[in-house]
């Protein structure tokens, strides 16, 4: 069974996952309930401070990472509940496509929260945006799920090994997220040790070209921005790829994996 | 002897810790959008959400899958042939859980004051006391409620994914709901989150504290009356799985 064939059969299996949680009417009803009234609070916080250039600053960087990073890394924990984490580790193939078609499910459910959550949005506060703007959201918004799928994996990695930790790790992540990827204060804000993590944070890059496309900045710098997100994602995922099955290996060799 | 047994095993248990670890550092964005805005007036408002999230995160994340989990893990079989009724047991359980929601004004203020370095004046600590014990009687009620409705249901994951954000909005804990449409303000007062939100505020600027017993028993009032509800319906809905024989098969 080639690697393509494996992902595209766990891709399947996170299709049920997801199935479990949602149907159409309680993602719509239910989870955007959530993620609009998440977003328009901190949205509404701009108003709050009485700057309307915040206003539309936290709009544009709440709604573009408005549930991203949610769920997925708990797939890879899920894995441990189904008792096919410890099949997964013994089989001889590498277990990184299988984790990564289980978790890559959660990445189209991150693109249509975050496009859902613009579009409520700015039409609530009634924002009109020039046609070629309109391209470059959805393509930064994927770009952005990417990179922050690249280190969910390299998280569920290890999650792998401490399953009671998932729920923490995605929370901590969206946080991290929220607060230095430029979604609510711009990075410069924060001390040079933050910022430079915040340089290799997924999101962060992304964030900046959609800004940049939506007050008119030059194409070049929009593709600038935009491939130095290519590249944080590309960085994540060469290193969750270096260490899915090493880690897993760790848990075989010191006999952990149906203990913790 | 419920409430030890409880908190030993809520300490134990990472998940149910969760809201307490994590909601707090929410602080970190509300401090970063204030202190860019030069803002440093409003950080009466970044503690109280923090406060009111944890607390209400509590309640809904971990209080109201209380009946889930003993259903999951069967215990709710055993529970309910024990003497002691099992609404009583759930609802010392669920308050446990939401007072530890307590422990998120101490990570709060530790993020304002240590990480942000800024100093956090209350002006009335014992209104900020009082708001705090109230809240935690008004989250208790509501997560019982909500644990009966929906725990006996099989729905919880669900619901506690879609009932926090709206709540918190409606509540305006981060925002007041001077802010919020006028359509939507109508609902406010209808959760308790808007008069512990305010008060919380209020305790944390100079001033009189307008009507602080009536807010204070508005609080405190929407804990006893969802609790007794709460407590009511999974009594009633025990007898009836009871009686049919179906409880263990629903």
């Amino acid at each position: 069974m080639n690697h393509w064939h494996v992902f595209r059969v766990a891709l399947l299996v996170g299709t049920r996952d997801f199935r479990l949680f949602w149907n159409w009417r309680t993602w719509l009803f239910g989870w955007m309930a959530r993620i609009l009234t998440s977003a328009a609070s901190w949205v509404l916080v701009g108003e709050l401070v009485g700057d309307a250039g915040r206003l539309n600053y936290l709009l544009i960087g709440n709604a573009s990472i408005a549930g991203v990073g949610t769920f997925a890394v708990a797939a890879a924990a899920w894995e441990r509940w189904d008792g096919t984490y410890s099949l997964l580790v013994a089989a001889p193939s590498s277990m990184a496509p299988a984790m990564m078609g289980r978790m890559a499910i959660w990445i189209f459910h991150w693109v249509a929260s975050s496009l859902c959550t613009f579009a409520v949005l700015l039409t609530v506060f009634g924002w009109h945006l020039p046609f070629p703007a309109l391209l470059v959201i959805p393509l930064g918004v994927t770009l952005l799920a990417l990179s922050t799928y690249s280190l969910s994996l390299l998280l569920g990695a290890w999650i792998g090994l401490m399953p009671a930790l998932r729920n923490i790790s995605i929370n901590i992540l969206t946080t991290a997220i929220l607060v230095l990827s430029g979604a609510i204060v711009p990075v410069s804000f924060w001390p040079r040790w933050v910022r430079a993590i915040a340089e290799v944070f997924p999101a962060t890059h992304a964030l900046a070209g959609i800004r940049s496309a939506l007050a008119g900045g030059s194409a070049w710098l929009v593709g600038q921005e935009f491939a130095l997100e290519v590249a944080v994602a590309l960085g994540w995922l060469s290193l969750a790829l270096l260490s899915v099955d090493r880690i897993a290996e760790a848990g075989r060799a010191n006999g952990s994996i149906h203990l913790s | 002897m419920i409430a030890r047994t409880q908190l030993r095993q809520s300490w134990r248990n990472v998940e149910d810790l969760l809201p307490v670890i994590v909601m707090p550092l929410l602080t970190f964005a509300s401090m970063a959008i204030f202190l860019d805005a030069g803002r440093l007036d409003l950080i009466g408002h970044a503690l109280t959400a923090c406060t009111l999230i944890t607390v209400g995160q509590m309640g809904f994340f971990v209080g109201s899958e209380l009946v889930s989990a003993d259903r999951r893990n069967q215990l709710l079989e055993l529970m309910v042939a024990a003497p002691t009724a099992y609404g009583i047991t759930l609802a010392i359980r669920v308050a446990v859980i939401t007072a530890l929601g307590l422990l998120g004004v101490a990570e709060g203020w530790l993020i304002v004051r240590v990480i942000f370095g800024v100093r956090v004046l209350v002006a009335h600590p014992g209104v900020l006391l009082l708001t705090l014990l109230s809240s935690v009687v008004a989250a208790s009620g509501t997560a019982i409620l909500f644990s009966a409705l929906f725990g006996l249901a099989r729905t919880t994951r669900t619901f506690q994914h879609a009932m926090n954000g709206p709540f918190y909005l409606l509540g305006g804990v981060l925002v007041p709901i001077t802010f919020l449409p006028r359509w939507l303000q109508i609902f406010s007062p209808f959760t308790f989150f808007y008069w512990s939100a305010g008060l919380l505020r209020d305790s944390f600027r100079a001033g009189e504290v307008d009507r602080l017993w009536l807010r204070l028993g508005i609080v405190a009032a929407f804990g006893v009356l969802f609790g007794a509800i709460g407590i009511a319906v999974v009594s009633r809905m025990l007898y009836r799985l009871r009686r049919d024989g179906a409880l263990g098969l629903t």
